[in-house]
């Protein structure tokens, strides 16, 4: 190889590796400006589920009834921290709030006060041309709770969270609520993630339970129909 | 130079992961933003349906409203409500994107002479507002408001203070009925509107109006028509309905009709009177005495209609059973529009026999209000002419846009300036509102109580009757915002003001009830929307049964006394109809009459900041999100247009270039242009789009010194440019002219 063919050879390959930097560097940039950022207030389902056994029905009282699990309003929240704040006597031994969580909840308390509704950042975004209606799978699933062992296991298991933790995970034992990136190290930073739900994921489930049919119902459709894609695609 | 296959492939995959890793891209995060305070009635995943009363247009609709979780989602109408039964047009959906518009005021602002901070407590405007009224009643006379149509009880509470505060008040809209009602007055008595009696007729001939999409109330005419067409009019002979129309360009009413004469613009009366002189010979009703004697042969001239298609109409309407003839705001929009309306109206009862009208504006006078002074409104020109003498220390808008409505002309910038206090009360920041001290952010008519009184022909089988409609607020204020409703915020000032005692009420609401006072009313008007008799056609309709426990309605009382209005128009004292009987035109003889006409998506302009009335494609050319200047196929030929070439409109007041649509439904001396466009202000969605052609209309009054917008003749020239617009139709330009004509 001649000197001026190792010189071309070198440069078309410092010219790549370049564009392969700036794009790597584009990607990083991007990658940090549309970042998921931090809820307003650092809310902890595991206190709420696990340590004081609310359902989660609770709070997304939409669920059975409606499309969206819905979202508690500030009056709901003050429903309890209207007394469980810094100024609760009551708050002692395996109650006790540290220092960091009360800051958190007089955040909230402000929000009451200012009459300021607060902004979640939203961890479960579909498509616009996917429609889900929580109520139909929630329906399902409670009824089947009783008729069917393996779930009426996962019931007993998780009662606070059930029929929830079918997809959404054990948010119960998540330290706050991120959705799954596919990347590992937030899984590594954040302690568990909510699992990513794919069309794989909803149509595993609906080839599952196609067709099924429990004693006094509830019978699930066939599977042509739990495959028929304007179910879903509308 | 050689590449050898490994580096081939290193450099392949190098760059495939570049790329692949380039795409992965996040997508941007999204809010959900929780209520503050769940609404009592709220139950999880359920909807909560309202009956409140549609304020898009004076037309007065019945609607229900569905509510989820304090959030207004869909808009429908009232199945039994007499106006509308159970339909609502574009505009009336669309109100959702005004309330939920994202370019909404949160809150008040104040200028600070270049730009506008947001006022952090509504106490310190009611303080200013309250300091206002006082400086007023100290010097009456010095008090300017301007305001779109006022109605019901909001109406009587303006015209109560602005007498006590000795204000001044000026109705601005766009096209405006002030001649409509000038010519009723002079016919019956009565300051009203013309009723476009179709559901009587099984032969209508239409002199221009638009009934469909812009007239009085076009829901009711639209459900009218349809009843027409199906030969269900109320003498149920089974006979479809026939409709002609007289008018200088096709619109979409006109292209409704069986036949479209084109008709010299202003001359609609005149083809009146041809065919009134050739019918009351061998009809029994009175014809106007002083028309009888102009021969046939001038009035083609003048119109441009030749004699025969005038003989062969008055044969039709001798010949049919029921014949009517409607007018409508765009007979009002010339120099001669009062007069053009009277005869058009006199044809009407020369057909049937009797003036048809209703009324949509009644004041429903508070507790202790005796009337409404006429001399409390100034017309448009005896406005323009105050505020020119330096008469007005303070103005006051409520929810118009004087500065996009008028001509360049009348330096509306300049006279508004005059003033030393200024304010503007809209729920978004437009083009008038930039001018202003201090803007009170106002509320949408779905967060607020109102009501209406409306009177007219719309009992069962044309019964005239009244009906008092509620307008109550359906979802919740949003958390984040301080917006206001008009009459809660002069309330609120006026509590902090000297005459507070002569105000007992501390919201709104709290008039309402005191006008509707009796329980069954009140409580009829919350579950109902209103009060009218049972309408049984459209409750059989929706599977109801006969008995209908609202029925019969309570009457409105108020402490045992039934509730009346008082029609506020009686300031129209012009009559002077037999007077300026050919239409005035400013500008060059040889140029084209402009008609900027209201489009069915934008109306006047202000629905323009809303994207569904954007893509709503218009009826007639199918273009969306922008504006165009409309031609004759005549002109066209002349400058060898073709769509989407530029041309450019000029007359003294201005200059206006945009994209041509060659239409061959236009007379072939006037040009049409769709107004509504051209916003420099009014949010994202109408900013910076289309162009206004208001701006370049050359100030001419009509009898009831109000603007005669169709009086102004332009000069077109062709530029060199394209402009591109996004339409469906293709086939316009094919169509034969012939067609379209008798």
């Amino acid at each position: 190889m001649s000197y001026e063919e190792k010189l071309i050879r070198t440069v078309i390959k410092l010219i790549i590796a370049g564009v392969v930097l700036t794009f790597l560097v584009l990607w990083g940039v991007q990658l940090y400006l549309n970042r998921i950022p931090a809820q307003p207030i650092y809310f902890k389902h595991r206190h709420h589920v696990t340590e004081m056994h609310i359902s989660c029905f609770y709070c997304h009282t939409d669920v059975a009834k409606g499309s969206f699990a819905g979202m508690p309003s500030v009056q709901d929240c003050m429903q309890c921290h209207q007394i469980v704040n810094s100024t609760d006597p009551n708050l002692t031994g395996k109650y006790a709030l540290n220092p960091r969580e009360l800051a958190n909840v007089a955040k909230l308390i402000s929000y009451w006060k200012n009459h300021k509704p607060i902004h979640w950042v939203k961890v479960y975004k579909l498509p616009q041309f996917v429609h889900y209606t929580h109520r139909v799978h929630v329906e399902f699933f409670l009824q089947a709770a009783s008729k069917d062992p393996k779930l009426a296991a996962l019931e007993k298991k998780y009662p606070a969270s059930y029929p929830c933790v079918l997809c959404h995970g054990n948010v119960a034992e998540m330290k706050v609520l991120v959705p799954k990136q596919g990347f590992f190290w937030r899984d590594l930073v954040y302690g568990g993630q909510t699992p990513l739900i794919t069309m794989g994921h909803c149509i595993n489930c609906h080839t599952e339970w196609a067709g099924k049919k429990f004693p006094g119902g509830p019978d699930v459709p066939s599977l042509s129909q739990m495959r028929n894609c304007s179910e879903c695609h509308y | 130079m050689e590449i050898t296959r490994r580096e081939f492939v290193k450099l392949t995959l190098m760059t495939g992961v570049a790329a692949g890793l380039a795409g992965c891209a996040l997508p941007p995060h999204q809010l959900l933003v929780s209520q503050l305070d769940m609404p009592e009635y709220r139950e999880p995943g359920e909807s909560v349906w309202f009956a409140t009363t549609c304020q898009g247009c004076s037309g007065g609709c019945g609607v229900s409203v569905r509510v989820m979780d304090g959030r207004a989602k869909k808009i429908e109408g009232l199945p039994e409500h007499p106006v509308n039964h159970g339909k609502v047009c574009a505009k009336g959906h669309s109100e959702l994107q005004a309330l939920y518009n994202p370019d909404r005021l949160p809150a008040a602002l104040k200028s600070n002479g270049t730009s506008f901070t947001t006022v952090k407590d509504n106490s310190e405007v009611f303080k200013l507002l309250a300091g206002q009224l006082d400086q007023a009643a100290a010097r009456k006379g010095t008090m300017l408001w301007i305001t779109k149509p006022l109605s019901g009880t909001k109406g009587a509470l303006l015209a109560y203070l602005a007498e006590k505060v000795g204000a001044k008040i000026w109705i601005l809209d766009f096209p405006g009925s002030q001649a409509e009602r000038a010519a009723m007055k002079s016919l019956t008595g009565k300051p009203e509107l013309p009723y476009n009696n179709l559901l009587q007729s099984d032969y209508a001939v239409s002199f221009g109006s638009d009934f469909l999409l812009q007239g009085n109330s076009p829901v009711h005419d639209g459900w009218q028509y349809g009843e027409f067409r199906q030969g269900k009019n109320r003498h149920r002979d089974q006979k479809r309905g026939i409709l002609v129309t007289f008018s200088p360009h096709l619109n979409t009413s006109t292209a409704n009709s069986d036949r479209w004469i084109p008709v010299a613009p202003g001359t609609e009366g005149w083809a009146a009177i041809g065919l009134g002189n050739l019918i009351s010979p061998h009809k029994k009703g009175e014809w106007l005495q002083w028309a009888k004697p102009i021969p046939l042969e001038t009035i083609s001239r003048i119109t441009g209609v030749p004699e025969g298609i005038y003989q062969r109409l008055a044969a039709r309407l001798l010949s049919a059973r029921y014949p009517v003839a409607l007018s409508g705001p765009e007979n009002g929009l010339y120099t001669n529009g009062v007069w053009n309306t009277t005869v058009i109206q006199s044809l009407n009862h020369l057909l049937t026999g009797e003036y048809s009208s209703f009324n949509n504006s009644d004041f429903v006078l508070l507790p202790g209000q005796k009337g409404v002074p006429a001399d409390l409104f100034l017309s448009t020109k005896e406005a323009l002419q105050e505020m020119k003498s330096r008469k007005f220390e303070t103005i006051w808008v409520f929810d118009a846009n004087p500065r996009f409505l008028l001509p360049a002309a009348l330096n509306f910038e300049t006279l508004f300036n005059k003033a030393k206090n200024k304010v503007v009360f809209t729920p978004f920041i437009q083009e008038t509102a930039l001018l202003a001290d201090y803007i009170v952010a106002a509320q949408s008519w779905l967060e607020e109580w109102g009501d209406r009184k409306l009177d007219g022909p719309f009992g069962i089988d044309g019964k005239r009757e009244t009906l008092y409609e509620l307008q109550q607020p359906v979802c919740l204020v949003p958390d984040w915002g301080r917006s206001i409703s008009i009459p809660d915020a002069l309330l609120s000032s006026i509590k902090l003001s000297s005459f507070s005692k002569e105000f007992p009420w501390n919201s709104f609401r709290d008039v309402l009830k005191s006008r509707y006072s009796d329980k069954d009313t009140w409580e009829t008007l919350i579950v109902r929307g209103g009060i009218w008799e049972k309408y049984p056609l459209s409750w059989e309709m929706y599977g109801g049964d006969k008995t209908n426990p609202l029925y019969p309605p309570p009457a409105v009382t108020e402490k045992g006394k039934v509730l009346s209005g008082v029609n506020p128009w009686d300031y129209l004292k012009k009559l002077t109809f037999n007077k300026k009987v050919q239409p005035e035109f400013s500008g060059d003889k040889n140029g084209f009459v402009l008609l900027p006409y209201p489009s069915l998506a934008l109306g006047d302009g202000s629905l323009a900041n809303r994207p569904w009335m954007q893509e709503l494609p218009d009826p007639m050319t199918t273009i969306v999100w922008a504006s165009w200047i409309e031609v004759p196929s005549s002109l066209a030929k002349q400058l060898n247009l073709t769509r989407e070439d530029v041309i450019q409109l000029e007359t003294d007041s201005g200059m206006i270039q945009g994209p041509v649509y060659p239409n061959p439904g236009l007379h072939p001396s006037c040009v049409a242009v769709p107004v509504g466009q051209g916003h420099y202000s009014y949010g994202q969605y109408a900013y910076n789009r289309g162009f206004n052609p208001l701006s370049i209309v050359n100030p001419m009054w009509n009898e009831a010194d109000e603007l005669a917008w169709y009086s102004t003749r332009v000069q077109v020239k062709k530029t060199n440019m394209k402009q591109h617009l996004t339409l469906q139709d293709t086939r316009m330009d094919r169509l034969p002219v012939q067609v379209l004509t008798l």
